[in-house]
């Protein structure tokens, strides 16, 4: 079992590749964003409210995502994010950087089979 | 339905000094609480639990708006220059902002949940009622001065008796000999405990609360009429001339403030006094409610009285003479007397003196039965703490329920003595501060 600390760390590091996969995947409002990410991970990692808009914030200042009001069909009025162009290619990095970090540290101690 | 939108705007202070910025950041976080209040509903939860929740979630986003509006505040790509610029956050605007918010927050919180409010309003009255009287006690007894002269050279003297009280009220035989033996003294007086008396004459029958004191115990204390005088040494004496003096309220209520009361003749319980004089309003000895002072007269048949305790009596040490001189004198003249008195009983103690202050002594009325003293300064002191705690818990515990906001006192005590009639006599030194 990690440690508290561990999974905090875990957590903000694969906080921007978690965020730009899914917007990779199409336009989604913070919610979803939050709630896509417990449901997939099966509820281990899980984005409060306090966290998770400061770092689509952040995000959108660096440019990687951008994010607009719409009005959905209920009438709600929701700020949609969508991945940049940029968010993009940072995204592809982050997987190539991820993927070798894992591959290293399963031929290391064997993460698959443990 | 609830207005996430309002709440959100209660508990989170502004975030950014771009007003049409913060909106947006703020309807993003209703929105937010919204979805994920509909969530919790479906997924089973109560109206309530699901509307705890997500207020949780925003308790902690407003516990972390620094880093919310740190981030909402980074210079976006997008953004001009001239907009970049407003965007620092001041820090003033902020904390003020902070402030409104968290008042707003609570007012909707608390007017939302009656049954929560009643109880918080209940528990914190009840800590907070209790804090503000165990602190009139502190500030009675250990902090405020007595309002007489020198006050750490006061003393109130006690007999001690072998077993059972060690603090007694004194007999007039006890007190006349200590008065005659006794040298480390400047003056020694003795006070009765108040009792009450029918005025009569000048209007309709009073009932007033009447205190004895020698000349002497009034010379201890070092106080002043406001009019006229203080007991002189011959109305102090067995035979001499009764006298009176008035409290300001009595001669104020009674009298109409008239300036030529002084040498009239009042009748109380059917017994003529002379009044002498008019204390000031500040003057409260032995208690707060005393209307009428009648010189305290003492003859050498007294001298034979040990067994009826009624005075109180209190003395001013002899500058230059420590508490534990006058102590060790007592307990000299103690077994003086004891072997003066052949029909006397034996003393079996003697106590040490200290300089522990006996709360309250100043307002004990004098009973012979009964000192009723105030706490001592231990008590008074274990009591702050432990109302302190409570008052602590309390605000903890609304806290929890709520999820987020989670004269000197020295009158001196030297030692005792045991008189022959089996009861001692200790010197302390009291709380000075209430014998007013």
């Amino acid at each position: 079992m990690a440690t508290p600390l561990t999974e905090r760390e875990l957590k903000r590091s694969s906080a921007s590749l978690l965020v730009l996969g899914l917007l990779d995947e199409g336009p989604r409002h913070g919610y979803e964003i939050g709630k896509l990410i417990a449901d997939r991970s099966s509820g281990a990692i899980r984005f409060q409210m306090a966290s998770l808009y400061p770092l689509l914030y952040r995000l959108e200042a660096r440019g990687w995502i951008e994010g607009r009001w719409i009005v959905k069909a209920a009438g709600r009025r929701r700020r949609q994010y969508r991945i940049t162009p940029e968010g993009r290619r940072m995204l592809t990095d982050e997987r190539t950087v991820w993927q070798q970090f894992v591959r290293a540290l399963d031929r290391v101690v064997r993460l698959r089979h443990a | 339905m609830h207005d996430w939108r309002a709440l959100v705007r209660s508990a989170v202070p502004v975030l950014s000094s771009d007003p049409a910025r913060n909106t947006e950041i703020l309807d993003e976080l209703a929105h937010h609480l919204a979805d994920t209040y509909d969530a919790l509903l479906e997924s089973g939860l109560s109206d309530r639990d699901a509307f705890d929740r997500a207020i949780a979630e925003l308790e902690a986003t407003a516990a972390a708006s620094a880093e919310l509006r740190k981030s909402s505040n980074l210079r976006t790509r997008t953004q001009s220059p001239r907009t970049l610029g407003t965007l620092s956050t001041p820090s003033t605007l902020s904390t003020l902002s902070t402030c409104m918010t968290d008042f707003r927050f609570a007012v909707r919180i608390l007017t939302r949940r009656p049954g929560f409010t009643f109880a918080t309003v209940v528990t914190l009255a009840l800590a907070i009622g209790a804090t503000t009287a165990i602190f009139s006690v502190v500030q009675g007894v250990l902090l405020r001065p007595l309002p007489y002269r020198e006050p750490d050279r006061l003393v109130r003297v006690w007999e001690v008796r072998p077993r059972g009280d060690s603090r007694n009220v004194v007999s007039a035989g006890n007190y006349l000999d200590w008065r005659d033996r006794s040298h480390s003294f400047q003056g020694i007086g003795a006070y009765s405990g108040t009792y009450e008396m029918v005025l009569t004459g000048d209007g309709d029958p009073l009932s007033v609360a009447v205190s004895r004191m020698t000349p002497s115990a009034l010379a201890v204390l070092g106080v002043e009429p406001r009019a006229g005088r203080l007991f002189s040494d011959d109305e102090g004496k067995d035979g001499g001339p009764p006298a009176v003096l008035l409290s300001d309220a009595l001669w104020r209520q009674r009298f109409g403030a008239d300036p030529g009361v002084m040498g009239r003749i009042i009748i109380l319980s059917g017994e003529p006094y002379t009044v002498v004089g008019v204390m000031r309003p500040e003057f409260r000895f032995p208690d707060a409610d005393v209307d009428t002072w009648i010189a305290q007269q003492f003859g050498e048949n007294d001298r034979a009285e040990r067994r009826s305790h009624n005075y109180g009596v209190i003395a001013r040490l002899k500058p230059g003479t420590s508490i534990d001189a006058a102590a060790a004198e007592m307990r000299t003249v103690a077994q003086q007397v004891a072997k003066l008195e052949a029909h006397s009983r034996s003393f079996e103690r003697a106590h040490h003196s200290h300089r522990q202050p006996a709360a309250g002594c100043a307002r004990d009325r004098g009973g012979s039965r009964s000192s009723r003293e105030r706490p001592q300064a231990p008590t008074v002191i274990a009591a702050t703490v432990t109302t302190g705690a409570a008052t602590t818990a309390a605000c903890s515990s609304a806290a929890e329920r709520n999820g987020r906001f989670g004269s000197s006192r020295a009158f001196t005590s030297i030692a005792n003595w045991r008189p022959s009639n089996g009861s001692g006599a200790m010197v302390r030194r009291v709380p000075s501060k209430r014998m007013a």
